[in-house]
């Protein structure tokens, strides 16, 4: 039987390079992915706010020569990144992997200019690329294997013109104009939720990460617009440090995920603001609020000999997380985030109610997970074996044993409960307090004593307890008894003598019988 | 040589500029008090319109001086409004400064003078300013172009936007140009000098212009401070028709490449002459016309040269200029 081949339709590619971001972020944040592969230690992005007509990116990265450079626009897709290894010249986890991160400019705007100059070189380069469409509706008909344009087994994206000039042989660094922004990014951009409604947008206040979280912290990242919405993906995605006192404050077990990030040396700067992780539990707005911090780490070797490397954190506070943007899971691959925070805790099959809203965490996964990554790094190929182990480690973390004897949401189950006991217990201190004192005796609190002798009241005062007999305690449900305790001992004490004791007895019955059918 | 590699070869010949005290001393003692001015008019909070440099020097210092707004962490100019025409410098300044009112990647005058360009509604949108700050780093009537250079009809327009905004609001007009006589329009040299000499049959102007030689030989003789009236009459004349009354606060001159040519730098007050909603008074606007011209003849500029090598004025230029320059150097800008 003759074997047919299978083509795909080079728009595959074609569609792929028009862009393939959720977010503003998304886009952006392969830029700063890049800068840090390349070893930078700074990265500044300008986004031309408040209009959105120019972005600007420098690096001061290793930078590209003019021949690495072209070799990049000849193969987009087939880096060779990692071909020497894993780790960049600093020692940093290279996190590019398929070699589409120069695409991401495609969302932004459709032509834009690259210069770049390498340590040593008394040379630099710009290139002014156009990565126009046109070509689409000819690789709606083409496959992959036939030629188009000029390349074979390629698909033409564009075309890139390249100029050298002189420059300082010190000078290393690379950089991105944007001209044209996308009409759609612009937008997007510009644009303040609520305003249709009626109602009053929220201002993004501008200075550092810090003033930036206080603003969110509140409530949503979202409802102070697309742009605060950007900053705070960036923030959150790429490799920088955390804000003061994050991710968890006081969490001494957390240092090591906190000088993992001091150790790589890079700030990205967002128009000014340098981007920190804003990730700060519990938010300073919910006071001292009682939480707990679930360190988690795991190794497990794969079916296909790679082996899973997780470390991190899970956390849970009594009451809800905010801003919302952080309830969730964050899992990481080689330190940037992917996609955002996912409420789901990917995919947990349980109903937990409440408690999804009171939890965050983050996943470090340092090795075993790459291959799962979809090309847009908003997502994962979730049939992948490293994903699934990811899964089931998360699931067991959350619903079955740990390390510490019971599975997170039994511990939080449990906590709730120990919190809620002992809230009930302050507050019926408190009124056992307003009950002596009501009473007028001189015990700091309300007691309640029963006696298996009778009384002729029935109830009595003494030494600052109200003593009930078996055959009135008989008449009250447990829940009442304080109450009805604290209204007879009232009454004994303060008409007590002027009515006969039996007359008392009765009253207290007719009393004791009306609280147990309140 | 592509455009490209000119670009660079005077991106990187500049590359020392920023630490020119030259430069300097006359922000020091030409542009800081006018600031200061403008601060305390505004309780601080001046709007500000430069073609500041890569370095954006200006920018910087004025805001170290505590004259124009910037917030406390130092990355947000929220009056601020920048345009430059070099993608590269372009993206070094948005970079560095930050958040600002407006920032612009084109030249000024394609997007002042081209209603159609896509910034023109943007920039026009920040217009009134109180100080306007246009260093053209290039001759005023460059020969390429006609007498009535596109740089000559944006200051023009400037002017005029700067009325249209708001005609009550008193400004400055930095401007900053080079006198490179082979690189001037002769055309435009030659229509001065016939306009000086016409101010000059009026015999209340003479006096005021002194001692000077008359303009043909001015043309020859100094040309720095013939362009220097030159251009300083053509921003009254355009006051004029915009109903302001120019005044010549300073103006300071200095030699470049050991004399080949000089860059003039002046200061102009703009004061409106008509009250909010009064009919114009074209007795007053001439009269007023004529007192900036008297005025700016009776001017001399500043040699700058002269003032830095004064007993330890240099070091003190230099020490006013250091926090600026460490702020640059921080900030890694020279280097890309």
């Amino acid at each position: 039987m003759a074997r047919e081949p299978i083509n795909v339709a080079a728009s595959v590619i074609a569609d792929v390079s028009a862009g393939i971001y959720r977010s503003p972020a998304g886009a952006l944040k392969e830029l700063i992915s890049n800068a840090f592969d390349a070893d930078a230690s700074t990265i500044r992005l300008s986004t031309g706010w408040p209009e959105f007509r120019t972005f600007t990116c420098t690096d001061d990265g290793d930078g590209i020569t003019p021949d690495h450079f072209k070799s990049i626009m000849g193969h987009i897709g087939g880096s060779t990144k990692r071909d020497s290894g894993e780790v960049s010249g600093r020692g940093r986890p290279l996190v590019g992997r398929i070699g589409i991160g120069i695409l991401s400019i495609a969302q932004v705007c459709r032509s834009f200019t690259v210069i770049s100059s390498v340590r040593n070189s008394p040379k630099k380069f710009q290139a002014q690329i156009d990565l126009q469409p046109y070509l689409l509706a000819e690789a709606r008909r083409a496959t992959l294997g036939q030629s188009i344009g000029t390349g074979n087994q390629k698909v033409r994206i564009g075309e890139y013109e390249i100029e050298e000039a002189e420059e300082e042989p010190d000078a290393h660094y690379t950089r991105f104009i944007m001209k044209n922004i996308d009409v759609g990014f612009r937008q997007r951009l510009k644009d303040v939720p609520h305003t249709r409604g009626g109602l009053t947008p929220k201002q993004f206040t501008k200075g550092t990460m810090l003033e930036f979280l206080k603003t969110v912290e509140a409530s949503t990242v979202a409802e102070h617009g697309a742009y605060a919405q950007m900053i705070w993906e960036l923030g959150v995605s790429a490799p920088v440090e955390y804000v003061d006192a994050g991710p968890v404050a006081g969490e001494r077990r957390l240092d090591e995920l906190r000088s993992r990030h001091s150790a790589f040396d890079f700030k990205a700067f967002v128009d000014g603001v340098q981007l920190l992780k804003p990730i700060r539990l519990p938010q300073p707005s919910a006071g001292s609020i009682e939480h707990r911090t679930y360190p988690v780490a795991h190794e497990a070797r794969l079916p296909s000999g790679r082996v899973l490397r997780v470390t991190g954190y899970l956390y849970w506070q009594k009451g809800r997380v905010l801003p919302r943007e952080l309830q969730g899971v964050l899992v990481r691959v080689r330190n940037v985030a992917i996609g955002t925070y996912d409420a789901t805790y990917m995919g947990y099959p349980h109903h937990e109610g409440w408690k999804f809203s009171q939890m965050s965490g983050e996943l470090y996964v340092d090795d075993g997970l790459d291959q799962a990554v979809n090309i847009d790094r908003a997502s994962f190929r979730e049939s992948d074996e490293g994903f699934i182990e990811l899964q089931s480690f998360l699931f067991e973390k959350l619903k079955g044993g740990t390390d510490e004897g019971a599975g997170i949401f039994t511990a939080i189950k449990a906590e709730t409960r120990k919190i809620a006991r002992a809230k009930r217990q302050v507050e019926e201190e408190r009124k056992d307090r307003l009950a002596a004192r009501a009473i007028g005796s001189h015990a700091k609190q309300l007691r309640v004593v029963t006696s298996p002798e009778d009384r002729p009241s029935g109830i009595s005062v003494e030494g600052g307890a109200v003593v009930l007999d078996d055959g009135i305690k008989r008449l009250v449900p447990r829940k009442r008894l304080r109450l009805f305790a604290a209204i007879c001992g009232l009454i004994e004490q303060e008409v007590g003598a002027a009515l006969p004791r039996a007359k008392r007895r009765e009253l207290y019955e007719r009393l004791a019988g009306l609280v147990k059918d309140l | 040589m592509s455009s490209f590699q000119s670009i660079q070869e005077r991106r990187r010949s500049g590359r020392n500029d920023y630490r020119d005290l030259k430069k300097h001393y006359v922000r020091i003692n030409g542009w800081l008090p006018v600031f200061e001015r403008h601060a305390r008019l505004r309780d601080g909070a001046v709007r500000y319109l430069t073609l500041c440099s890569k370095e954006a020097i200006d920018v910087r210092y004025f805001a170290l001086k505590g004259v124009l707004p910037r917030s406390a962490e130092k990355n947000e100019y929220p009056l601020l409004t920048f345009v430059e025409e070099n993608p590269e410098d372009y993206a070094v300044i948005a970079e560095t400064l930050g958040r600002v009112r407006l920032g612009i990647q084109a030249r000024l005058e394609d997007v002042l003078l081209d209603e159609e360009h896509e910034e023109h509604g943007s920039l026009v949108g920040t217009f009134p300013h109180d100080i306007i700050n246009l260093d053209f780093c290039g001759e005023v009537m460059p020969k390429k172009d006609h007498p009535y250079s596109e740089t000559v009809k944006c200051i023009e327009k400037v002017v005029s936007l700067q009325a249209e905004k708001d005609p009550t609001c008193p400004w400055h007009l930095f401007l900053t140009f080079r006198t490179h006589r082979v690189q001037q329009n002769e055309e435009a040299n030659t229509q001065l000098r016939e306009i000086l000499e016409n101010n000059l049959a009026k015999e209340h102007f003479k006096p005021a212009y002194g001692q000077r030689p008359p303009p043909s030989q001015l043309l020859d003789g100094d040309y720095p401070e013939f362009l220097r009236l030159g251009i300083c009459k053509y921003v009254a004349f355009c006051a004029e028709r915009q109903g302001y009354r120019m005044t010549l606060d300073s103006s300071w001159v200095y030699g470049r490449q050991k004399g080949a040519y000089h860059i003039v730098k002046i200061v102009a007050g703009l004061v409106p002459l008509t009250r909010p909603n009064a009919l114009p008074n074209p007795a007053l606007i001439n009269e007023a016309y004529d007192e900036a011209v008297e005025a700016l003849f009776r001017s001399t500029a500043t040699d700058v040269e002269t003032g830095l090598g004064s007993d330890g004025v240099a070091e003190a230029v230099e020490k006013e200029l250091r926090p600026v320059v460490n702020e640059i150097d921080e900030l890694n800008i020279v280097a890309t």
